[in-house]
């Protein structure tokens, strides 16, 4: 029997997590992420907070989704632990992110490892499968996409000033299977006791210089993952360490 | 304070005011529950878990969205200004006009699919559909009447006296569970049979205008790109073609109407309204918020050349059209034809959304 043994919402993040279930077992432990979007470090007001990146460019922000899936936790007592069906919508502007990760069995982990993005048969699923509250639901993310048949993993929009130039609006909707990107957070955890909660930076500015910098005048200001001569490839690129975790504290 | 700030306070704080002050409204012991049929492609959706579709609460609804006697004179009913055959707009009227013959700044706007949006009104300044349904009658320049007296008016009537009793298990009307029937009512409002349904049911076939139209409607305006677009699937993608955003799409430089920007108060919302659904567009013209542009040519006509570059908080999606889109007439004449599938004759014609008196 399967059910959903996990879903959290807050603020405007929704997960859930398909796992085997279990009864309460004093063995497993609880594992929440709650992640904030920065600028190096700046906090990210979007409409509103001006950020500069590496290649001078003055950018406002005005919109960061993004679906995360398969999470698996690493180095742990008996090797990774993998949680099959984990999905997560992030609205960065509407608030903070937050997920919980359930029945993780105890332990020192070293760290997490996620995508950024779907694999190809989650992105090409009938989208109306999925439950009203599911953060894979058309009407939950607004990130399904009929035009590729799949949905944008990262949708990235706002204005930008390059120096000498007007401001001007920038959009990148990154899709496509190919630009599924997994990355890892390493972090030592100790789940042994409590449960936890982990402190996460999404940090914009890396996506703009690690480790190519990435001008939007140079490269272009806006791309649905076609015909965009590398723009969102690059992008991609450089968004393996967008994600750093900050600190642990019990739950 | 602007007068439909003071209704929007007002309809709030006597609604909050009664559901604090009476037992907990729900369906009646003995109403028969609704389920909602989903179109085939729809995301699942689910109603408002305190307000569970009933045969009786929807048919009370049903009453009261037809019935004048929401306004202050017994003129005006909701469907005065959402008439079914027109996609719940106002018979292509730019504006409607109140009981008191004053006509309204903004165009009314087209009512489907209401189960999957959570903001309303062109400047969403409502998130739930109980709340918006009352707002028009305490509107000075709407039905301008007030809530306690138009639950006095029920409760003088027997009918209303059974329709409420049998809904929510009390005779006895209040603002909160007039707001939950018409919600109630306004929820089966699905549109899912057009033809462009029944081309991706496998039922029909597009025409080759129609075909080429639904390309225009979701492709890429991109230089790079050798094929042409119309880019219209950003804000009005998916199966209820609208991402229900609030956005601005370039039509003017400085704002005589700030939209989302009057209700936060911020000047990055100014100019913002909601991206509607286009299901049905051929007959809920006139188009845009202010019902500026008559026909649809006038409005594909925008996107393709008028789009205002320089416009404060332009969407960023409306990147590809500040140096227009390049579509020929014949493109535009392609993608009417495709929008004109959209129009759901079951919908506009469905008995069960009609009057019944």
């Amino acid at each position: 029997m399967k059910n959903a043994n996990v879903l959290a919402l807050a603020g405007f993040v929704f997960i859930g997590l398909l796992s085997s279930c279990e009864p309460n077992n004093p063995e497993k432990i609880s594992l929440a992420l709650h992640v904030e979007t920065t600028f190096d470090n700046a906090p990210v007001v979007f409409d509103v907070s001006q950020h500069v990146n590496q290649a001078g460019e003055t950018l406002v922000f005005k919109r960061l989704d993004y679906l995360l899936s398969d999470f698996t936790l690493l180095g742990g007592p008996n090797g990774d632990v993998g949680i099959k069906g984990s999905y997560a919508f992030v609205n960065a502007k509407g608030g903070a992110g937050h997920l919980e990760l359930d029945s993780i069995p105890v332990g020192q982990y070293t760290g997490i490892r996620f995508n950024i993005g779907l694999d190809s048969m989650v992105n090409h699923s009938d989208p109306s499968q999925y439950g009203p509250g599911h953060p894979l639901n058309p009407n939950v993310n607004r990130l399904h996409w009929d035009w590729t048949g799949g949905y944008i993993f990262t949708a990235l929009e706002g204005t930008y000033k390059h120096p000498g130039h007007p401001e001007s609006v920038f959009l990148y909707h990154m899709a496509l299977s190919k630009n599924k990107r997994s990355v890892t957070v390493s972090f030592p955890m100790d789940l042994t006791k409590r449960d936890k909660l982990l402190h996460v930076d999404y940090n914009l500015a890396e996506i703009f210089r690690n480790p190519a910098t990435f001008s939007i005048e140079e490269k272009g200001d806006f791309s649905h993952s076609t015909f965009d001569n590398g723009i969102v490839e690059a992008l991609v690129a450089n968004m393996g360490d967008v994600f750093t975790a900050k600190h642990l504290q019990n739950k | 304070m602007n007068r439909r700030w003071i209704v929007l306070a007002s309809v709030t704080a006597l609604v909050a005011g009664i559901a604090a002050c009476e037992k907990e409204i729900g369906p009646a012991k003995n109403s028969t529950p609704y389920t909602l049929e989903i179109p085939m492609g729809f995301p699942q959706a689910a109603p408002p878990a305190d307000n569970p579709l009933t045969v009786e609460g929807i048919a009370l609804g049903r009453m009261l969205f037809y019935d004048p006697i929401l306004s202050q004179d017994s003129t005006q009913s909701c469907s005065s200004c959402h008439n079914a055959e027109f996609g719940f707009t106002d018979f292509g009227k730019k504006y409607s006009t109140g009981i008191d013959g004053i006509e309204g700044t903004r165009n009314s706007m087209p009512i489907s699919n209401l189960l999957w949006q959570s903001d309303f009104f062109w400047d969403g300044r409502v998130k739930r559909l109980n709340l918006q349904a009352l707002m028009p009658i305490e509107d000075p320049i709407e039905m301008h009447e007030t809530l306690p007296r138009v639950v006095a008016k029920l409760n003088r009537q027997p009918r209303y006296q059974e329709a409420f009793r049998a809904a929510f298990g009390t005779k006895k009307a209040s603002a909160e569970t007039l707001g939950l029937a018409l919600e109630q009512f306004m929820l089966t409002f699905v549109s899912g049979n057009s033809k462009f349904d029944r081309v991706m049911r496998g039922t029909e076939t597009f025409t080759a205008s129609e075909q080429r139209g639904l390309q225009l409607f979701n492709g890429e305006s991109n230089p790079n790109n050798p094929v042409r677009g119309a880019d219209c699937f950003h804000c009005h993608g998916g199966t209820l073609f609208s991402n229900f955003t609030l956005s601005n799409n370039g039509l003017d430089s400085v704002f005589t109407d700030r939209g989302l920007g009057k209700v936060t108060g911020k000047a990055t919302d100014d100019g913002k309204f909601k991206v509607p659904s286009l299901r049905n567009v051929a007959v809920t013209f006139p188009y845009m918020h202010d019902g500026r542009f008559q026909t649809l040519r006038q409005a594909i006509e925008h996107y393709n050349t008028d789009v205002v570059a320089n416009s404060p908080n332009l969407d960023p999606s409306m990147v590809g059209f500040v140096n227009g889109l390049g579509l020929t007439q014949q493109d535009i004449s392609d993608l009417i034809a495709f929008l004109e599938t959209l129009t759901d004759e079951s919908y506009l014609n469905n008995p069960a959304y009609a009057s019944p008196f």
